[in-house]
């Protein structure tokens, strides 16, 4: 009897122990949310449309060149909460763009790239954003026609 | 000048016939014995008796004896009866120096009412380790909450936070508030065994002196003093009591 109520206070202290580590915190773990530059879940940014258009090069409109544009429609089903957002994307030049949510028509963001060559694919690494800060994003990318 | 009875000649004669006879009747007793007195620089100071040659029973510290040899059996409380002859010599102060020796058992009833005074001593402290482990427990305990809590409040904050700066921010306090976590819980674990090993002290400390009862002195060495000036006689005998004569007042 003696024996097993010892091996019951063991059997109890080491529960305990265990239940202990459970409650500390992996950072390496947390890539869950979406504004995490750590994420690592299903894609933000999905692929919607691509288009190839003429542009004008002047004001003559005589001169025309070739843009691709690029839908991508911001996934927020994965957002925590309700929440306004911007996205900022780089050109294939290194400038950056950013989109307020204002320009955003039912969450898709148009990305474009002028002077495009056809049977190119031209790629954007659209990142979300929220009070001047960015996190992650993930990679969209068009064939121009 | 006559020759028969010279009153003068018997008086002289009386006189010394007189002397004669109170030679031989007294004088052993009266002009042979001559005293010495012998002083008893004894250890221990108080409680010292002694018996001079087996018959007389006395605790003064000066005595006053004949010249001769003496028979001592000394003895005091706690110690043990010591033998030694003394010879005393006339008309002379002499000192005896002696330190009675610890009786046997005296010097195991010592062992004992030590060992039984740590046994009491470690049964009134034992418990202060178990009430340390519980308080340093009930500290730990408090601290390992809060710090259990911060972290359900981190974890609640990653997943409801929209502002990436916010998140990293956070991270970083959430490797802080492990960090705390950890100290808590392992000052919990170290009071909790400070608790199993003070209760296991009092368990090993009760048990181990449960049979320990205080000793009580039994002076062995008093009752063989108190029979060497037993007096055996037709009727069983008599205890003798110690005087001192004083022969020389």
């Amino acid at each position: 009897m003696k024996y097993a109520q010892g091996a019951f206070i063991l059997f109890a202290v080491l529960s305990l122990l265990g239940s202990c580590k459970k409650a500390e915190i992996d950072t390496d773990a947390l890539n869950t949310n979406p504004f995490d530059r750590d994420y690592t879940g299903e894609a933000i940014f999905s692929f919607v449309a691509e288009r190839t258009l003429p542009y004008p090069l002047d004001t003559t409109f005589l001169n025309f060149g070739t843009k691709l544009e690029v839908d991508a429609r911001v996934n927020t089903a994965l957002f925590p909460k309700p929440t306004s957002y911007v996205v900022r994307y780089a050109l294939p030049s290194g400038d950056e763009v950013i989109v307020p949510l204002a320009d955003l028509d039912d969450d898709v963001i148009t990305m474009t790239v002028l002077d495009v060559e056809p049977g190119t694919t031209y790629c954007f690494f659209p990142r979300l954003g929220n009070n001047g800060s960015y996190g992650p994003g993930n990679t969209v990318c068009g064939t121009a026609e | 000048m006559s020759k028969g009875f010279d009153p003068t000649f018997m008086a002289v004669g009386l006189q010394w016939l007189f002397a004669a006879l109170v030679s031989i009747s007294f004088g052993p007793s009266t002009f042979a014995q001559k005293t010495g007195t012998l002083r008893m620089l004894i250890d221990p100071a108080t409680g010292l008796e002694f018996v001079v040659d087996h018959k007389y029973r006395m605790q003064q510290r000066e005595v006053k004896l004949g010249e001769g040899l003496h028979h001592f059996s000394v003895w005091a409380p706690e110690r043990r009866v010591v033998d030694t002859t003394v010879f005393v010599i006339a008309d002379r102060t002499s000192d005896l120096v002696m330190r009675l020796p610890f009786s046997v058992e005296y010097q195991q009833y010592r062992s004992d009412l030590g060992r039984y005074e740590d046994g009491k001593l470690m049964r009134q402290l034992s418990p202060l380790v178990l009430v340390g482990g519980l308080v340093w427990t009930g500290l730990s305990v408090g601290s390992y909450g809060k710090a259990k809590d911060q972290l359900d409040e981190d974890r609640t904050a990653y997943d409801a936070s929209v502002d990436p700066a916010s998140i990293n921010r956070l991270k970083i306090d959430i490797d802080q508030h492990n960090a705390d976590f950890r100290k808590a819980r392992t000052s919990l674990f170290a009071g909790t065994a400070l608790s199993v090993v003070g209760a296991g002290v009092i368990t090993y400390v009760w048990h181990k002196t449960k049979q320990h009862r205080k000793p009580t002195f039994e002076d062995k060495e008093k009752v063989i003093f108190e029979g060497l000036s037993w007096m055996p006689g037709q009727h069983g005998g008599a205890w003798c009591a110690g005087v001192t004569i004083p022969l020389q007042r």
